[in-house]
């Protein structure tokens, strides 16, 4: 009997090390971009308890449209972006339970790009799913029902050669262990993440402060495009979660220079919305004095056709922001001791950041 | 499901568990299930086939032991009211009747074989014919793909047949107990082949948990692992470079490289494969045969053969080669050779007749296309010449004082017998014949060694790079040490497990971990390509 004892409690360790093994390897080789997401999403997770009214959950359109200290200086709430660059609207429900999970947001601003999407090549959808799931907490629940959705939708585009069951979601070294011999992974203090100094907003000195100038585009009347299928199918399932979590949504079209097909989908988009009963703005490009339009000049303030530089996020966020404050009861907590702690000098450190990048 | 994939390795977990919670006597019941849904796998369609072999080779098997009974039923019935002679003539009816039904079952799993295996050829081949006599007929083509592990399980149910017919075993009652052995599913994909008197009896008997099987077994899996994801899908990048059609750079350093790639890669590839298959097979207590011996370190041809796929050559073996050695016709030839040529001339003829046989089955066994036929011949004609010319070497090392014992002379016969190999592996790996015959020519004719020693960096532009040629050379060099510490006969799981714990588990951790960051597997890598599984 010890000596079968001896055997099992010998399996155990062994099974366990080699479970840590993976955790560590699933942690050092990760491609370098993730750190981006990964900073963005691990401070949204330490943030103090009740310390964020709402939550942007979306693609790029989020992140780098929106800034969170900004709006903190001038109203005193919190909108947080949860966004990864191009995340899938199948990919939605996953982050409105991660935001669930760590904070109580009474907002939820949904970028509708999400949905614009086509999901027909498997691999590029693959990839942005990642940038969603290797953000996240390795051991959460959350994660673990975000892999399986993927590979399920993953395999539902059929893309060919593709590991059973998620495995490679569940660990991410299993798919990014080649890039070993690309010097395309870290190891530096990678093991736990750090905090987003910038409160989630997306800096680039390369982007930040570029300028391509941007032709508007004249749209025919009525335009209206289907939707790819899993992204329609998504974008219900999403509408859904709202209704059954009683969720105080508001879907967002961040200004872009939309190509046809995507702006006849977007109509389609808020056609549905309209139908259900969901709540949704657009924003003029225009200094035209109403709430929604916003002073953004087309030459000076995109740096591409789909996101605005630090100075037109700068003008977006201005408008959004009051907007919000005028339309939603959030609270100003620019007394509050808690939030002071977090938020002072976010701000401050940002705008530092943009005068000393700008020149 | 690829042997080196998730999949299998879950699907593993799983039957192991099953096999040691349920009662001993319906273990078998577990691996057959196992076997059936592993098979399943591969598609619905060709479960037709294994089924179809499995009840007409268990019928032929039941009926052959029931004549057998019978018939010696009937003589110790009538005990002393037969003669001898009459007790001989009832036993040889008997056998008559008993090699009547062996060969109609062979014929019929082998044209089940040829059916899948060889019809494209003989259609390409006569085609060919009409198109030279300028005939206006052609025969269509139906492109039919076989049924997984059918090589294997056709020659494993032949092997039952002879074993049966032979007397040499009693025909297995229960058909789940046959259609297991038929089936067996860690070895169906690329054996090794195994007998049933062996195997076929491990599989029906029950087994205790023994942790040392577990233990012994992971351990040849990730050495497997190591071989096949490691070393050879990395290797096989190299090969697929100097071999592919149309390649022109045809010096003898860059096709050396390309050979001493494909050698490692086939060698990695299927003897990893063994070694997971093995594996897999020692964790639920079964021990198939080895199917390789170091075979690098072969000194002949004939060495190399009886290190090489071992399973296939003493199949072989024993229901081609002694068949043919032993056979009427051979003999008689033999006798009238050694009558008038002298004894050594009397054992060339067995000597050339059963290889030339042997290797040329060995080379179809591979697929019927010409080059395997050629290099079929090719080996035999080696092996042959070696048996035959072995008193002119012997007086040759004689007259030259060469100490044929001496380490240095072991080491120029391995350099010798790899050279050949080369060869062999030219002709099965190069696009054409045409091709074989330009590489070989141009293995003995120029060489560069800017190229091999990597002075000009072109090395690392044939697939594999700098770093990944780095990790190879790792590899390849642990797999050499393990390969000499084997073939001076130590004994390496056994010598680990007397390690202390630390170190055992740093090792094994150790080799794991080195699979997991530079193993070729994962989305974007094709797990299924295991070269031995077309065959």
């Amino acid at each position: 009997m010890k000596a079968k004892a001896k055997v099992i409690i010998r399996c155990i360790v062994f099974f366990l090390i080699v479970f840590a093994l993976l955790v560590v390897l699933s942690d050092l080789f990760e491609g370098k971009n993730s750190h981006v997401y990964d900073k963005r999403l691990y401070t949204y997770r330490t943030l103090p308890k009740g310390t964020v009214d709402g939550v942007f959950i979306g693609t790029s359109a989020a992140d780098r449209f929106w800034i969170t200290s900004r709006a903190y200086e001038d109203y005193g709430y919190v909108i947080y972006p949860l966004s990864t660059d191009a995340l899938p609207g199948w990919m939605y429900t996953t982050v409105i339970d991660e935001a669930l999970t760590y904070q109580d947001p009474e907002l939820f601003l949904f970028d509708v790009r999400g949905f614009i999407q086509s999901n027909y090549k498997g691999s590029v959808m693959d990839a942005r799913a990642r940038r969603l799931l290797n953000s996240m907490d390795f051991f959460s629940i959350n994660r673990i029902k975000g892999c399986f959705k993927a590979a399920k939708t993953i395999r539902s585009i059929n893309y060919p050669g593709y590991d059973d069951w998620g495995l490679t979601y569940l660990f991410p070294f299993i798919k990014y262990h080649s890039i070993w011999s690309e010097d395309d992974y870290s190891f530096d203090n990678h093991i736990g993440s750090l905090p987003h100094v910038y409160g989630g907003f997306f800096t680039s000195k390369s982007l930040s402060f570029k300028a391509e100038p941007q032709e508007p585009v004249e749209y025919p009347v009525g335009l209206i495009e289907d939707l790819d299928p899993i992204a329609e199918e998504a974008l219900y399932e999403v509408i859904d979660y709202i209704k059954k979590k009683d969720l105080n949504a508001l879907f967002v079209v961040s200004p872009k220079f939309f190509p046809e097909l995507e702006m006849g989908r977007v109509n389609n988009i808020l056609s549905i919305l309209d139908t259900n009963g969901i709540d949704y703005v657009t924003f003029e490009l225009s200094d035209a004095g109403h709430e929604l339009a916003v002073d953004l000049d087309p030459q000076t303030d995109f740096y591409d056709e789909g996101h605005v530089n630090a100075g037109g996020a700068k003008k977006f966020t201005d408008v959004f922001a009051a907007y919000l404050d005028k339309y939603y009861d959030l609270p100003d907590h620019r007394e509050d001791p808690t939030f002071k702690e977090v938020w002072n000098g976010v701000n401050k450190r940002l705008n530092s950041w943009i005068k000393k990048n700008s020149k | 499901m690829a042997l080196s994939s998730f999949s299998f390795l879950a699907f593993l977990a799983i039957v192991v568990l099953a096999y040691y919670v349920v009662p001993k006597k319906v273990q078998w019941v577990v691996l057959l299930i196992a076997s059936y849904a592993f098979y399943l796998f591969s598609g619905i369609e060709h479960v037709v086939y294994i089924i179809g072999t499995t009840l007409i080779t268990y019928g032929a098997g039941r009926w052959m032991q029931k004549i057998r009974d019978k018939g010696q039923a009937a003589i110790d019935a009538a005990g002393d009211s037969l003669t001898k002679d009459q007790k001989r003539e009832a036993k040889k009816a008997a056998a008559k009747r008993i090699h009547v039904i062996q060969v109609l079952t062979v014929l019929f799993n082998l044209c089940v074989l040829a059916y899948f295996k060889y019809l494209g050829f003989f259609v390409e081949n006569i085609n060919r014919v009409f198109a030279l006599f300028h005939w206006d007929a052609s025969i269509p083509f139906v492109n039919v793909l076989a049924p997984l592990g059918l090589s294997y399980y056709t020659f494993n149910s032949i092997g039952y047949l002879i074993d049966v017919g032979r007397g040499k075993i009693a025909a297995e009652k229960n058909v789940g107990k046959f259609a297991l052995f038929v089936s067996f599913f860690p070895s169906i994909i690329q054996g090794p082949l195994f007998r049933y008197g062996d195997v076929g009896n491990q599989l029906k008997s029950p087994h205790k948990f023994e942790y040392n099987n577990l233990k012994f077994g992971a351990q040849l899996m990730l050495w497997g692992f190591f071989k096949k994801l490691v070393i050879a899908d990395r290797v096989a990048a190299i090969a697929r470079t100097v071999f592919a059609a149309g390649f022109s750079n045809y010096t003898g350093s860059h096709i050396f490289f390309g050979v001493l790639a494909y050698s490692f890669q086939i060698y990695c590839d299927f003897g990893g494969g063994i070694d997971i298959t093995r594996g897999a097979a020692q964790m639920l207590g079964i021990d198939l045969p080895v199917n390789f011996e170091q075979p690098f370190f072969a000194t002949s041809m004939g060495d190399f053969w009886r290190r090489w796929h071992m399973s296939l050559g003493a199949w072989m073996r024993e229901f081609v080669f002694y068949p043919i050695m032993l056979s009427k016709p051979v003999t008689a030839v033999s006798k009238s050779f050694r009558k008038r040529f002298g004894s050594h001339a009397g054992k060339i003829v067995p000597s050339v007749a059963a290889p030339l046989v042997v290797f040329f089955l060995i080379g179809i066994w591979h697929g019927l296309s010409w080059r395997y036929i050629i290099n079929g011949l090719y080996n035999a004609l080696l092996i042959s010449s070696s048996v035959a010319l072995q008193p002119l070497y012997n007086k040759l090392a004689e007259k030259l004082h060469i100490n044929t014992q001496a380490f240095s002379f072991r080491v120029f016969q391995m350099i010798r017998t790899f050279g050949l190999l080369c060869i062999s592996r030219i002709i099965v790996k190069a696009p054409s014949i045409r091709d074989a015959l330009k590489m070989i020519k141009a293995l003995f004719t120029s060489w560069d060694l800017d190229f091999i020693f990597g002075l000009d960096g072109t090395i690392f532009t044939y697939g594999v790079g700098e770093k990944e040629m780095f990790i190879l050379f790792i590899a390849i060099l642990v797999l050499i040490v393990v390969g000499v510490l084997r073939e001076s006969g130590m004994k390496m799981r056994e010598t680990i497990a007397k390690q202390n714990i630390l170190y055992r588990w740093a090792l094994v951790l150790g080799l794991l971990v080195f699979v997991l960051v530079f193993g070729i597997y994962g989305p974007e890598y094709d797990a299924s390509a295991f070269i031995y599984g077309q065959f």
